[in-house]
């Protein structure tokens, strides 16, 4: 094998296998264990092995930056804890402080080294995002925060599990401030079941195939799929790219400027020029830019290379920053929305570029995906349910917005998130059976997805009230992409819609279900309507319905240039509407057969060319 | 003399075994599987078999009691999309579940290479087009109360457009709820019967009464889409059967591990997907019952996959889904974990690392590996085992002949000079590569899951398996066993099945429950059962009904099924069940585990039924001598890594061994059907049934 470490390639290709499988089985023991259905049904959690250093061997296959980012956190262990309070065999250190790597503060780590006798091999490490860790807010975000002071609390790396034991004065003061101590509990169970798993298995790894042997796969893995993105990189032409992503909050649009460089094997992400930082919510910190970025260009780039290791890919990039801006906030500004707030600017703009680099290929342009879109509406919910049990539920049915266009082919419709290819979302009956809800409607919104000749993927639409309960009296709803869209088009592709979150209060509904009928649209419902603000904590009452309208993903080349027989194929699956087909595709239909009118579609499809020469005046 | 017949066409031949009820003789026999219509491989297979017994085809079927068979008919109409045009009708404003498939449709069993392949990743192909799914005006809440009321005219128009416009043939109904309160479904259903007898109708509250309406939807579609081409399928084998002797209708075997009656198949095909697998699970079981043992991983080693499955303590494990073309079914079914790697699995060197790779791709049969001659020119594992020493020049007593030379240079070109090997270096590279692999998925079948192998015995059986047990079956386990019939075994699972109905509900609730409505529940699962059981004929003394609740702790995904107990059920009965819960639970996931304080709910409450079937017990043959010598064909140069190369070593006809002969590794011994490699320091001794067992080495 063409990479430094000397190892026998017969049993690196056993082994590499059989790391890959150990870091697996860390996983599945954590959503079986786990007491979150934001883990175990949403898989909103990743787990990652790491070598001595602290670099990542392999993460798993959830959300990719949850395993990226404990390199940052276990670095940091290594290089502050050594003497005070010491790295040992059978420690675990609990993490959710952005400034060293987590994510947001609700995405909480868990990481343990791994010993030899009294040799440190290497790490294991897992982060699970939990619903509700303290703080002024309910759930995630803290409204109108000014700093880090006014958000959820913050815990640096402790070491919680002190040579096996947990420490319980700190797993108290852990789960005090929050609203759902028991959940933290059950998580937390879950997240020592999954590093105890991993260390026992490297252990009988070592036991059967000695430490030497052990410890250099650990890096030769590292060094093999860094030798392999790396040959990715040279058959890619050198060149820059630029793209601008947009985050809207409060009165601010937030532009997020990326230039990516480059030059042989490496690529240079260089965020100069980025908005300067929001005193809270939506920035995220250095650490965290370092993994998303490195997410990302495992998402465009690490295809059918295993296991996934972001510690080569890591190797692979330079991430350039300002400090004081949205991507690379500075203490104390607040972050607690980092994931889907900053983290969504980030992967825009990388996926913009990172697109148009492999378009650039004859050889990598069935790889160019325009940007996914999803996730950016949550409704954390906190009350009394149906049962009088107190309970916090966080709906990320928006998990579901709409994948990219390719270069040859439509994006997924409903496909998900670009750096968690194996999230899901929750059955309506899942939900409701849970949490007192019903729902009126959830299904693929017409229209979301960019228009191009291939079209971005439609995302999801919800419409639900509450039932069988007086009001829920907590409902934290937040969104981005309220302005303007974030799944933007490429190639002449048009951008995806926008998002919305609408309500309406004090509605007939129950009397409309008296009459025998279910309502399609929020239309249909008589009631006071209210838009309301990209941020809200409100309660809703019985009658109070909810409606949200998720993102698409942005669509790929010239939207007069699709199939007209693709456009009425979506027309009749209901992803694009007449009007859109017409207005957009410039394909007139045949109101009986829903078949394109040829000659009408030529001349609407002249007719917009026509328009488009204005636009230059 | 009456018989009992298992066929199974799963794979290029059609595998048939005969139990004779009188003294248990077991005959087995194959016919090459015909795709086009499976029924001509099948009766070609029977009239094999009864030529060894000497007698005619139709003499053995008018002969025999029972005929049980296991079809790929409805998985294969799944995976073309030759199913017929089908119709769903769901509750208005979710029209679009079954597209949405919760968002990771996109990667159901997908391998982890390939689910992080995004520019690739695509959801199902879907068998129900979506301008073919309608809503209709109705809701039912949790509590399974009526928020709004179906509307007869609507209904009535749906079903109108769906079959004089759409001209569908078949119909899937699904709605929320239904399992909670059916009459809804049970309205449409009516409807549809009444308005157009002919077409094929399946409610999700008859076939899957379980929560999760994503999962519900996907197997009741499935089950519509495949369900008239399967009934045709078993209606004209069951005619051609008759004709050709059979006096009772067929049996076909179903994913749950025992067969049923034609009509039940028919009325529920998406059961008989994955029944072959399923089978051999079931052979394995009942082999390790007579054998005295209780914990077994099943291992079947094929052309092209490898398949693990488990029994503990007796009882086969189930998947409470399984994933079908990327949709989820939620049936429960004999669980069956595959990978790609057997014995055509291609060897190749990836560019940019210049490492050494086995599969997935594989030649399979066709062209098959590089010395089969068939076209074939990527060095596969046979290929490797025939370069080693380890498989004759020939399989199938003879009737394919195999090449060494053609396996030596394909090896050396592509494989051995460019990593700068010899031959026989790349050769048990090839080797320990796939076996690694194949060692990796047991490891997470068992371990993975709690279970340590060294508490198990490795069942192998397929066609290549023998060749190596002895390497990827050194996960921890003292004791493989090669059962006889190692090739044609899942017929054989298929052949030893019982009738089993499974009859299942949800209605979640969270503890303290109600023990009146979990009593009433069961009655109910339990006289469904009991039903089926005595139309089919059987008495009550050879019924087994064994009562299952899927329990969890409240926020948990992960449910474990835990027996109940019968008769009419109090709060004490329900205690023990939680007690029993948290013990299993705390087995499995490690004491300290269980966690009350979450609480715990109850979801789905099963009846699983046994029809025993009453069968002969085989006969043991007497015990000879443990000197083998007498069965030894001849001496091959064969290649061990514990010897550090090629060695001078016996091998074995097993047509001459005796039970009770035991051969010490390193050895060969050749079957007609398969070959078995003996490393050193490892024995085989054959028991009275003529099954190999293999003290698997520690070294």
């Amino acid at each position: 094998m063409r990479t430094k470490n000397k190892i026998d390639p017969v049993t690196f290709e056993i082994l590499r296998h059989r790391v890959g499988a150990i870091n697996d089985e860390g996983a599945s023991s954590l959503m079986l264990v786990s007491g979150s259905p934001v883990a175990s049904e949403v898989l909103d959690f990743n787990t990652a092995l790491l070598n001595a250093k602290g670099e990542v061997i392999v993460i798993g296959p959830y959300i990719l930056e949850h395993g990226i980012s404990l390199e940052q956190i276990v670095k940091y262990i290594i290089a502050n804890y050594q003497d005070n309070p010491g790295i040992n065999e059978g420690d675990m250190f609990l993490c959710n402080d952005p400034y060293v790597g987590a994510l947001h503060q609700n995405d909480v780590a868990l990481v343990a080294p791994i010993y030899w006798e009294g040799e440190l091999v290497g790490w294991t490490g897992v982060a699970v995002h939990q619903q509700d860790v303290g703080g002024p807010g309910k759930g995630q975000v803290s409204i109108g925060a000014t700093s880090i002071f006014e958000e959820a609390p913050v815990f640096p790396p402790i070491k919680l599990i002190e040579r096996g034991i947990i420490r319980k004065d700190l797993e108290g003061e852990y789960f005090k401030r929050s609203r759902l101590p028991e959940r933290l509990g059950l998580d937390l169970r879950a997240m020592t079941a999954s590093n105890n798993v991993t260390s026992r298995r490297i252990r009988e790894l070592i036991k059967d195939r000695g430490i030497e042997t052990v410890k250099s796969t650990f890096d030769a893995i590292i060094d093999y799929v860094e030798v392999k993105l790396r040959s990715r990189l040279m058959e890619l032409p050198d060149g820059t790219w630029r793209h601008t992503a947009y985050l809207d909050y409060g009165d601010k649009i937030y532009p997020c400027k990326l230039t990516m460089t480059k030059k042989k094997d490496k690529l240079v992400f260089d965020f100069t020029g980025t908005a300067a930082q929001a005193p809270a919510v939506i920035n995220c910190t250095y650490p965290v830019l370092q993994a998303i970025v490195t997410g990302v260009f495992m998402m465009y780039l690490g295809y059918g290379i295993f296991p996934p290791s972001s510690g080569a890919a890591g190797r692979c990039l330079e991430v350039v920053s300002e400090p004081g801006t949205f991507v690379h906030a500075i203490w104390p500004a607040g972050v607690s929305k980092a994931t889907t707030g900053a983290r969504y600017s980030v992967i825009d703009a990388g996926s913009v570029c990172l697109a148009k680099m492999l378009a650039a290929s004859d050889k990598y342009r069935d790889r160019v995906m325009a940007p996914w879109r999803s996730s950016s509406i949550i409704a954390d919910l906190f009350g009394i349910d149906q049962r009088g049990a107190y309970f916090g539920a966080s709906i990320l049915d928006f998990m579901a917005g709409g994948a990219g266009a390719r270069s040859y082919k439509d994006g997924i419709d409903t496909g998900g998130q670009l750096g968690a290819p194996a999230i899901a979302i929750a059955n309506v009956e899942t939900h409701e059976f849970r949490y007192p809800m019903l729902f009126l409607y959830r299904k693929q919104e017409r229209d979301t997805g960019g228009p191009g000749k291939f079209r971005g993927g439609v995302a999801l639409g919800y419409m639900w009230m509450p039932h069988d309960v007086e009001e829920i009296s907590n409902a934290v709803i937040h969104a981005i992409g309220l302005q303007s869209p974030n799944g933007v088009g490429i190639y002449g592709g048009y951008p995806s819609s926008t998002h919305v979150v609408s309500l309406k209060r004090n509605t007939n509904i129950l009397d409309i279900f008296r009459d025998g009928k279910l309502p399609a649209s929020l239309d249909e419902i008589d009631g006071k309507f209210e838009i309301p603000p990209q941020l809200v904590e409100t309660s809703l009452k019985k009658n109070d319905i909810i409606v949200g309208l998720g993102q698409g993903g942005g669509g790929y080349g010239d939207p007069i240039e699709r199939d007209a027989r693709l456009v009425a194929n979506d027309v009749t699956n209901e992803l694009v509407s007449r009007e859109c087909a017409r207005d957009i595709y410039g394909v007139v239909l045949d109101p009986q057969t829903l078949q394109p009118d040829i000659k009408q579609t030529e001349e609407r499809r002249l007719e917009i060319k026509r328009e488009r020469a204005g636009w230059q005046k | 003399m009456a018989y009992i017949i298992g066929i199974d066409t799963g794979g290029t031949f059609t595998d048939i075994v005969v139990l004779s009820e009188d003294d248990g003789k077991v005959t087995t026999d194959k016919a090459p599987s015909t795709p086009r219509d499976f029924s001509i491989g099948v009766i070609d297979a029977v009239e094999n078999a009864a030529r060894q017994l000497g007698m005619s085809g139709f003499q053995l079927l008018n002969n025999t009691a029972i005929f049980a068979i296991g079809t790929t008919v409805a998985t294969n109409m799944l995976l073309t999309h030759t199913g017929t045009k089908t119709g769903h009708i769901t509750t208005k404003g979710f029209e679009d579940t079954l597209l949405i498939g919760r968002v990771n449709q996109k990667i159901a069993g997908l391998s982890g290479i390939d689910v992080l392949d995004l520019a690739r990743l695509d959801k199902a192909r879907p068998v129900i087009p979506r301008n073919l799914i309608k809503g209709v005006t109705e809701r039912i809440d949790y509590k399974g109360e009526v928020i709004v009321p179906l509307v007869y005219q609507e209904t009535a128009q749906v079903v109108r457009d769906l079959v004089e416009k759409e001209h569908v043939e078949a119909i899937a109904v699904v709605l929320l709820w239904s399992f909670m309160n059916p009459e809804h479904e049970q309205e449409i259903k009516k409807i549809i019967n009444q308005m157009y007898p002919q077409i094929y109708v399946t409610i999700s509250s008859e076939l899957v009464p379980k929560i999760k309406e994503y999962e519900r939807a996907a197997t009741t579609s499935i089950n519509a889409y495949v369900g008239k081409g399967t009934s045709r399928y078993i209606s004209s084998l069951g005619t051609r059967l008759k004709e050709n002797g059979l006096k009772l209708p067929p049996m076909i075997m179903q994913n749950m591990g025992g067969f049923t009656t034609a009509d039940e198949a028919c009325r529920k095909p998406v059961l008989t997907c994955n029944s072959g697998p399923a089978g051999g699970v079931v052979g394995a079981q009942a082999l390790a019952n007579l054998l005295g043992y209780k914990n077994i991983i099943t291992t079947d080693m094929g052309g092209t996959s490898f398949d693990v499955g488990l029994v503990v303590n007796g009882v086969s494990q189930f998947a409470s889904q399984l994933i079908l073309d990327k949709y989820v079914t939620l049936n429960p079914t004999i669980d069956v974990t595959s990978i790609g790697a057997g014995s055509g699995s291609i060897a190749w060197i990836e560019p940019d690392t210049g490492l050494l790779k086995v599969g997935p791709q594989s030649a399979a049969a066709d062209p098959g590996p590089v010395c089969y001659e068939k076209g074939g020119t990527e060095p596969t594992v046979t290929d490797a085992n025939i370069v080693l020493g380890r498989y004759p020049g020939h399989l199938l007593g003879g009737k394919i002949k195999l090449n060494k030379e053609k396996s030596f240079s394909a090896i050396k070109t592509k494989i051995a000079d460019p990593l700068k090997m010899d031959v026989a270096t790349a050769a048990i590279s090839i080797i320990d590569i796939v076996d690694s692999h194949m060692a990796d998925l047991i490891r997470k079948v068992t371990v993975a899951k709690g279970y340590d192998p060294g508490d198990f015995v490795i069942f192998s059986f397929g066609g290549a398996g023998a060749a190596h047990v002895g390497s990827y079956g050194y996960v921890g386990s003292k004791t493989a066993i090669i059962p006889n019939f190692a090739s044609e075994f899942s017929a054989f699972g298929i052949c030893s099945s019982d009738v089993i109905h499974i009859n299942e509900l949800s209605e979640p609730m969270r503890y303290p429950f109600g023990t009146e409505r979990i009593t009433a529940i069961y009655q109910d699962l339990e006289n469904k059962a009991l039903k089926d059981f005595q139309a089919e004929g059987f008495s009550r003394e050879n019924i087994l009904l064994t009562r299952l609740v899927d329990l969890r702790y409240i926020g948990q995904i992960q449910e474990m099924a835990t027996r109940v107990p019968a008769g009419d059920l109090n709060h004490q009965d329900m205690e023990r069940v939680i007690d029993e819960f948290e013990a299993a639970y705390e087995l499995k996931y490690g004491k300290g585990s269980a966690y009350k304080i979450a609480g715990i709910e109850a979801t789905t409450y099963r009846v699983h039924g046994v029809g025993k079937i009453i069968k002969p017990s085989p006969k043991k043959r007497r015990r000879g001598p443990a000197n083998s010598s007498a069965a030894i064909k001849e001496k091959r140069d064969v290649y061990f890594r514990e010897c550090d190369g090629f060695r001078l070593i016996n091998v074995y006809d097993r047509g001459k061994l005796q039970p009770g002969n035991i051969v010490e590794g390193p050895a060969i011994i050749e079957a007609v059907d398969t070959t078995v490699v003996v490393h050193p320091g490892q024995t085989v001794k054959l028991d009275g049934y003529s099954n190999m067992i293999m003290q698997l080495s520690q070294g």
